[in-house]
């Protein structure tokens, strides 16, 4: 008999503790981020003060790999990148460079032979291994820390980083610049224009 | 609505010529449709509270993206479930199973004729209100077990006959404690109920006695099991029923079975604030509209403690249900009928 009413007495002691507990709650601010409008960069800590005390600020660490980069000018076409590619997300095509023309120099110094008419990552495939990075002689390729590319289109998604128009602007000082030609297209000749034919979205 | 046919009949002397009974099925009708789309705003309203209540128990921030905050998610929840597919199982019991959810959201809708939502404004003035309320909202349990039946289906025949066992036992604090209400009142009808309780908040009668108040809680716990609510949510439980008793449905007949669930917990806080919190009378007024506000806002700060009760209490076990029902709720709202029967004797 006594058990029975220290049982109701217990039963309904920790409903109603349980019930303070989670009034306290109701009344806390809460802790949910409204993700793409807000994030927790470093200078919003102090606009949250209010809040709860934010135990963490995240911001990709260092050597976080993320979207792929590729400094163009820095790039000589030597194809490590896409050799040490496990998934083959490269798709490069580069030309001899001609006689007598000179490309310049990476930023390391290195001297360019080859035009890179091509240069595509398909990051449908890329599975964030970092490899082509490492053997890359010139850093030209890196990863940076942007993880918000997602797309609503899978074209959207394969950069293209190669500027053929660059070295047809180049050989041909006196065109227009108009558009590039496709990069699977035969390399234009010097002194030879392709003004109206070309146009397929080069991205970058 | 007798008198309301009589007072328009007096007003309008052109409605003479039309039979008396047809118009009052008209106005019938018509507050029929009234009651109902006042329902089914309470419903959708509450979907949208509980979801942010539950939210901010839980230091979350519940629906914000459709509307400010979220406010028309109670617009769209409603469209999704009227804009999908119709599913009847093939090996279904077809008339059961389509007559089930109609069954229990009549259940729940017949309540609603008999609410005292003030003085003036009320659907039907039963003699016997109370006692129409706990008789029509007792159909709700047939409705669960046709609806688990007819759908050949292991886990809603499960909710379902949880279902009826938990009805029926908790049926009785239930009638109890709602018969303590009543015998400090003498009257089973709500509008007298009501009366009885006017004039301040110390004449409600959850603190006219501690048996009423006694009583109140063993009605609010009680129904709480009557209606499916979290800690008694057996006939529905998620992590071990899939559903329940309506695991197999879908779009609009789901629906009815969640606008029931809705509607269930406000009449649950309708009863509770017209037999223990005074109804529509107020603290400072009780006029035909300031009244009804008082009531719907009474009841709706029941449906809030049963939220957040919701978020608090985990699931009862079934043998500690029925523990709870027969052991302790029932003897102790026998305690309170025959201590209330002393205290007004003394």
């Amino acid at each position: 008999m006594r058990k029975y009413f220290t049982d109701i007495y217990l039963g309904i002691w920790t409903v109603l503790l349980g019930m303070k507990i989670t009034l306290i709650h109701l009344l806390r601010p809460t802790v949910t981020l409204q993700y793409p409008e807000e994030k927790l960069y470093p200078e919003k800590k102090k606009k949250r003060s209010g809040a709860l005390p934010i135990l963490y600020e995240w911001s990709p660490p260092e050597g976080y790999r993320g979207d792929l980069l590729l400094k163009n000018d820095d790039c000589i076409g030597c194809m490590l990148c896409a050799q040490a590619c496990p998934v083959d997300c490269f798709d490069i095509v580069t030309e001899r460079v001609s006689p007598g023309e000179d490309l310049g120099k990476t930023s390391k110094g290195q001297p360019k032979k080859l035009k890179v008419l091509k240069f595509d990552i398909d990051m449908t495939k890329c599975m964030f291994c970092g490899l082509c990075v490492e053997p890359c002689p010139t850093n030209g390729l890196v990863m940076t820390k942007n993880y918000e590319f997602s797309s609503y289109n899978r074209r959207d998604l394969v950069h293209h980083f190669a500027r053929p128009e660059k070295y047809r602007k180049k050989d041909s000082p006196g065109s227009g610049g108009v558009g590039g030609a496709a990069p699977t297209s035969p390399p234009p000749n010097v002194g030879e224009e392709k003004g109206g034919g070309g146009g397929s979205g080069l991205t970058r | 609505m007798q008198e309301l046919t009589d007072t328009l009949v007096r007003f309008l002397p052109f409605l003479q010529a039309i039979p008396r009974s047809l118009i009052l099925g008209t106005l019938i009708i018509i507050g029929a449709t009234v009651v109902l789309a006042f329902l089914v705003v309470v419903a959708a309203v509450s979907t949208y509270v509980e979801r942010k209540v539950a939210g901010q128990l839980q230091a979350r921030l519940g629906p914000m993206r459709v509307g400010w905050h979220g406010l028309l998610q109670f617009v769209a929840d409603p469209i999704k479930l009227l804009l999908k597919e119709d599913i009847i199982p093939s090996n279904v019991d077809r008339p059961l199973y389509i007559l089930a959810p109609y069954i229990v959201f009549c259940g729940s809708f017949g309540a609603f004729a008999a609410l005292p939502y003030s003085t003036r404004l009320r659907i039907s003035d039963l003699n016997v209100g109370i006692f129409y309320i706990l008789a029509v909202t007792s159909l709700v349990v047939i409705g669960i077990i046709m609806a688990g039946w007819s759908s050949n289906n292991k886990w809603s025949l499960f909710g379902a006959m949880r279902s009826a066992a938990q009805i029926v036992s908790y049926e009785i604090p239930v009638a109890l404690s709602i018969l303590v209400a009543v015998a400090a009142a003498g009257s089973l009808n709500l509008q007298e109920i009501i009366q009885a309780q006017a004039g301040g908040v110390h004449r409600w009668f959850v603190f006219r006695s501690p048996f009423l108040f006694l009583a109140f809680f063993l009605y609010y716990i009680s129904s709480l099991a009557e209606v499916n609510r979290t800690p008694f949510d057996l006939p529905e439980a998620d992590s071990e029923l899939v559903a329940g008793y309506h695991t197999e449905y879908s779009g609009l007949r789901f629906a009815w079975f969640f606008l029931a669930e809705y509607v269930d917990m406000f009449l649950v806080g309708a009863i509770a604030s017209a037999l223990f919190l005074g109804g529509w009378n107020g603290p400072i007024f009780s006029g035909p509209i300031s009244g009804a506000i008082m009531f719907i806002g009474k009841a709706y700060l029941l449906v809030l403690v049963m939220m957040w009760i919701r978020w608090t209490v985990p699931r009862l076990r079934v043998d500690q249900l029925m523990y709870m029902s027969w052991k302790v709720l029932t003897p102790f709202s026998f305690a309170c009928v025959l201590g209330q029967g002393a205290w007004m004797v003394l």
